[in-house]
């Protein structure tokens, strides 16, 4: 096998530590996502235990606005991967700069949703429906502030490293690899909870 | 020697710069940053081993108070009655008894086990087993203990909220543990310091699984990583993926109770609520079968590794004793519905359960026969370490074999929720882990501290703890076969089981024997801390990677990046004379005939 | 034997008095056996390898690793072992004992004496349908924690929760069947009027047993008791045609009554449902499943309002 001793330098050595990180971040996405499996099992089993879904007395959830928040993701997500694969900085700046604009417009999406469905009367305590619906978006959004938060973090690192005339920022791959995967489970989300 | 080792990975570490290497960091100066905000791997396990140990202290006491009322019905607590239940003569309530024993399993599973086995012998073992620097995140490290810190004190401050601290049980089943049945704060709490401890865990799970994958020495293939680290591996692989489940459980149930969701509230004559309970108990039990196997595997894979150091002898079947843990990762998660038998579950899934939970006594079977094969015809030391190590495959074998009885829908229906079950789960995840952890605590100590354990006190502290250990645990199994439900307060209100009593003192009795002799170790360990003899390089005379480096292990743990050449026990070769083992990292004095394995070609890089 | 001795059917394990428990303790003691086998073994290798093994001066270990095919076959042998006589040999026994009794329900034919059991923090509610086979009606005959059964009759019971997760658990009668809200479970027995220990214990006099709650169910959990008394069938007969008079002196219509509080107190008395009968059960899948149409539904929209509304609402097939 190939010697995978520490220290290690230059553009080898990053390259060892970034693909430690990759590894590293697909292990915890595998965590994660068997927690969003558990939620959606959850999910299942509370629907498979009444004849009719929505339960009698619950009111089916909009699908438009939704269906916003599915593109900003899915927009967020694509911008990544134009950045990942942009050569100039400015270039990879604006991509930047457009994802961190669409998944920011996603929360804000999804908070309007909530507002929307809350203001109409519907609270969590409603019943089953209500609670999935709160229950899994809520963890959902609380899994993306976090990606936001790192995106505008690596959005000001590149600006710096960019007036420092490096050209790499640092954790582009993760980041991407992070929201791909997020995006992913609010697709299936989507479909789950609002279509299906 | 050590100082010039110690020299050489600084120098090194300058020379390259540790920009490059998330795991390579500069030697901390500071106090904070050395002992209390340190990311250094061996420093995290041992601040995991102490607040694992505090808690199993407390834990322990819970056990006592107990033991207590179901030995001594209504009669005061000696000591603590005074000061906790003044308004009750002394006595413990029945409220307190519920949340004794509900802290008793949670503290014992998720705060000591948890932080014990996997937090500080995983922090130690894995690095130093493998031939790397540190984790390969070490900062990641650092917040998993500082997770598992906040976890401690959330849980901690249960004890002190209005309304006491959960009452459900460990198993926390809704809808007891809604407000329904919780209306105070203490079960939220709960539910709090289970999630935040599983953010610890699943850090810390993350870092091994990828430290293994990734920082392993030249040369070391998976098959020639000590058995320990497969068990951590393996653990930590399962506790990746499980503990989000436990994680999701406890989230639906913090909402639940605070946000008025109705996951776990199903409706009847008096509620209103279109969940299902039954649903957290689907969930609880995906993580909660892997659990249990989360905390023996690592149990497994170091008593491998110990009996065959001491029985001098490679361990037997090294590549089926793998295999065999894997296989039971794998089973673990589909035998979960065996906790379920009774709550009318469709009978196919019933079935589907019992087949694959009896098919986990065939692994089981061959690590046992791998154990004993070991140990057969070898050159067995009794040291501390392989006295406990035997103990495990003792204590190990009546906890596996009396789960026959609880797998099995036909006999679960009498013994499900019984002493039997209280027996069957402290032989296997108490009795047989703790027994694991004394017998890492005591083969590890000299290289964690540099001190040598007093070894007459800890054959002591053997004796005193196995006797009254089988004696308890074997002794519930009868208890709960004359049909004693478990969590009972007082029997007394069961007339068929009055005739238990005298058999439940005797099992108290020895419960406290089992707590007193617990002492010997506490004043074994703190007594070698301080003015303990101190230890060799290599005491115990094995080939494991970390007793290859001076002791106590310096800050870079290797000056130089080892290559690795043999397997973890390359014991008693007939090829060498002068002494019974061969190190990892020192190259066989003739070739070994054995094919299908190659040799390491790759030069020592770090020697350049 | 003195009744005195034996009171309550203590023993270990409890004193079984029904007629499916054989199988029960039957597979525990094949089990047993098997287990004594194996740990023997292994305490015997244990014990003679740390004798006969103990480091000596001058002697050395085998150094061998156990890849050999011989170690190999060893573990092959092993597995199968467990594997046929262990496992598939309960797994078997097991579902046999299911499939033949445990599970194989009363029918219609079989006359049984139907009970519905509401259980609650901290008692059990038993309620019997009296003459018109009917629950929640006038002639019911309702007991609190006070169960009463004849020999030779199998006992159908449905069993629901008011609060939280309880298990209905009759040590003697080898039954533990869960009682969780939102969904109605059931179980069986039947006590054979020649049973050699029912017999011991004084039968034909009745003779008492504990029920105890096998699941925690809150801080009084361990105070969830109650009695079970088997009875002759005249004398159970005649217990029953007095319950039922009993019951119907008491009962009031709660749609009579003026006052609110004391309407809806009433009607909580009523917590009797639809008993499901789940129909002749299938060979090959018993139903034990009690969930699914309408059981939840039911619950949680109509027995808020009317009891006997939300029976109606679920949907099931009358009792009788």
């Amino acid at each position: 096998m190939t010697p995978d001793v520490a220290p290690r330098r230059g553009r080898k050595g990053r390259r060892a530590r970034d693909m430690g990180r990759i590894v590293g971040l697909v292990v915890f996405l595998g965590s994660l996502g068997m927690l969003f499996l558990s939620l959606l099992f959850a999910y299942a089993i509370l629907r498979a235990s009444v004849p009719v879904w929505p339960p009698a007395g619950e009111e089916p959830l909009p699908v438009a606005q939704p269906f916003v928040s599915t593109l900003l993701i899915l927009a967020a997500s694509v911008s990544l991967h134009f950045a990942g694969r942009a050569k100039e900085m400015a270039k990879r700046m604006s991509w930047l700069g457009a994802a961190a604009a669409c998944a920011t417009a996603f929360l804000v999406a999804q908070g309007f949703l909530w507002w929307t469905v809350w203001s109409g009367g519907w609270v969590p305590s409603t019943g089953g429906y209500h609670s999935v619906f709160y229950g899994l978006t809520a963890i959902h959004a609380a899994h993306v502030v976090p990606g936001v938060v790192w995106l505008l973090v690596g959005l000001l690192r590149t600006w710096r490293a960019r007036s420092a005339g490096a050209s790499k920022m640092p954790s582009l791959a993760l980041v991407s690899i992070y929201s791909h995967f997020l995006a992913v489970v609010w697709v299936v989300m989507f479909v789950a909870v609002f279509l299906a | 020697m050590e100082h010039a080792g110690h020299g050489d990975a600084h120098g090194h570490d300058d020379a390259h710069g540790h920009d490059d290497d998330d795991h390579i960091h500069p030697e901390p100066t500071t106090f904070l940053s050395k002992y209390v905000f340190s990311v250094d791997h061996k420093v995290i396990a041992k601040q995991f081993l102490f607040a694992g140990l505090f808690w199993l202290a407390w834990g322990g006491v819970m056990a006592m108070v107990i033991r207590w009322q179901l030995g001594y019905p209504g009669r005061p607590v000696p000591v603590l009655g005074e000061f906790l239940w003044q308004e009750n003569g002394g006595a413990l309530p029945a409220y307190s008894y519920s949340s004794f024993f509900t802290m008793h399993g949670t503290i014992m599973i998720f705060f000591a086990i948890t932080p014990i086995m996997i937090g500080a012998f995983g922090n130690f073992c894995i690095p130093l087993m493998i031939g790397a620097r540190d984790m390969i995140f070490p900062k990641l490290n650092m917040y998993s203990f500082w997770a598992f810190f906040i976890a401690s004190i959330i849980m901690m401050t249960g004890f002190f909220v209005p309304g006491g601290h959960a009452a459900t049980g460990w198993t926390a089943y809704p809808t007891l543990s809604t407000t329904i049945g919780q209306p105070g704060h203490g079960m939220s709490l709960w539910a709090l310091g289970i999630f935040v401890s599983g953010a610890s865990t699943i850090m810390g799970a993350v870092n091994y699984i990828t430290t293994v994958i990734r920082l392993r020495a030249p040369g070391m293939g998976y098959f020639k990583l000590p058995l320990t680290v497969w068990g951590l591996w393996l653990t930590s692989i399962l506790n990746a993926l499980f503990v989000p489940v436990i994680g999701s459980a406890g989230l639906l149930l913090l909402m639940d109770r605070l946000f008025g969701t109705t996951f776990f509230i199903a409706g009847s004559s008096i509620i209103q609520g279109q969940g299902d309970p039954i649903l957290f108990q689907h969930l609880f039990w995906i993580f909660g079968h892997p659990e249990v196997y989360i905390l023996i595997l690592p149990a497994w894979g170091i008593i491998s590794d110990l009996l065959a150091f001491f029985a001098r002898k490679p361990a037997y079947g090294y590549k089926a004793t793998v295999f065999s843990m894997a296989a039971i990762c794998v089973l673990s998660v589909l035998v979960y519905g065996h906790h379920m038998f009774t709550t009318g579950m469709s009978p196919l899934l019933s079935q589907g359960f019992m087949t694959f939970t009896m098919l986990i006594s065939v692994p089981s079977a061959i690590l046992f026969l791998n154990w004993l094969a070991t140990i057969w015809k070898g050159s067995l030391h009794f040291t501390s370490p392989m006295l406990f190590s035997l103990g495990v495959v003792f204590v190990f074998g009546l906890g596996g074999l009396t789960g026959m009885y609880l797998g099995n829908i036909t006999t679960d229906i009498y013994l499900h929720d019984t002493y039997f079950v209280v027996g069957h789960f402290h032989f296997t995840m108490a009795a047989a882990v703790f027994l694991g952890s004394f017998a890492s605590i005591y083969f590890w100590f000299p290289k964690m501290f540099g001190k040598m354990m007093i070894t007459s006190l800890s054959k002591v502290h053997f004796w005193l703890t196995i006797v009254p250990l089988t004696y308890l645990f074997g002794a519930m199994h009868i208890v709960g076969y004359g049909g004693m439900s478990r969590r009972l307060f007082d029997l007394s209100r069961y007339e068929f089981l009055w005739h238990l009593q005298p058999l439940q003192t005797s099992i108290s009795i020895s419960a406290f024997l089992l707590g007193s002799a617990q002492f010997i170790f506490v004043f074994n360990f703190f007594y070698s801390l301080a003015y303990g003899k101190k230890a060799a390089q290599n005491p115990w005379a094995v080939g494991t990677l970390e007793w290859q480096i001076p002791t106590p292990v310096p800050h870079y743990n290797f000056a130089e990046i080892p290559l690795v050449y043999n397997g973890p026990h390359e014991m008693s070769r007939p090829d060498m004379t002068d002494r019974d083992w061969l190190a990892q990292d020192e190259p066989p004095p003739s070739t070994p005939a054995k094919r299908g394995e190659p040799e390491p070609t790759a030069e020592p890089v770090a020697a350049e | 034997m003195n009744p005195e001795e034996r009171g309550f059917g203590s023993g270990v394990p409890a004193l079984d008095v029904s007629e499916h428990g054989h199988h029960i303790d039957g597979l525990t003691n094949y089990i047993n056996i098997a287990n004594v086998i194996f740990f023997t073994l292994v305490v015997a290798i244990l014990v003679w390898a740390c004798v006969a093994y103990r480091a000596r001066r001058g002697a050395r270990a085998q150094y061998v690793h156990g890849t050999s095919k011989r170690d190999f076959l060893m573990a092959a042998v092993l597995g199968a072992v467990v594997f046929l006589g262990l496992d598939l040999a309960i797994v078997f026994q097991g579902s046999r004992a299911l499939e033949e009794s445990i599970w194989r329900y009363p029918t219609r034919a079989d006359n049984p004496l139907q009970i519905e059991i509401l259980a609650q923090q901290w008692a059990w509610n038993i309620r019997y349908p009296g003459p018109d086979g009917r629950f929640n009606t006038a002639d019911d005959a309702v007991t609190l924690n006070d169960l009463r059964i004849p020999v030779d009759r199998p006992v159908l019971f449905n069993l629901r929760s008011r609060d939280v997760i309880h298990s209905f658990n009759l040590p003697n009668f080898r039954v533990k069947v869960d009682a969780v809200p939102g969904i109605t479970t059931r179980g069986w027995f039947r006590v054979p009027s020649n049973d050699p220990d029912l017999l011991g214990m004084g039968f034909p006099r009745p003779v008492r047993f504990n029920i105890a709650c096998a699941q925690m169910c809150g801080w009084a959990h361990y105070a969830m008791s109650g009695y079970v008394t088997v009875y002759k069938t005249d004398e159970f007969e005649r217990w029953y045609a007095q319950a039922v008079i009993d019951g119907r002196l008491r009962y009031t219509d709660p749609r009579t009554m003026e006052d609110a509080d004391l309407r809806r107190r009433e009607e909580e008395q009523h917590w009797g449902w639809d008993f499901q009968d789940w129909g002749e059960p299938r060979p090959s899948e018993p139903a034990a499943q009690a969930r699914g149409e309408g059981a939840h539904g039911g619950d949680a929209a109509g027995e808020n309002e009317r009891p006997s509304e939300g029976a109606a609402a679920a949907g099931h097939e009358g009792g009788e």
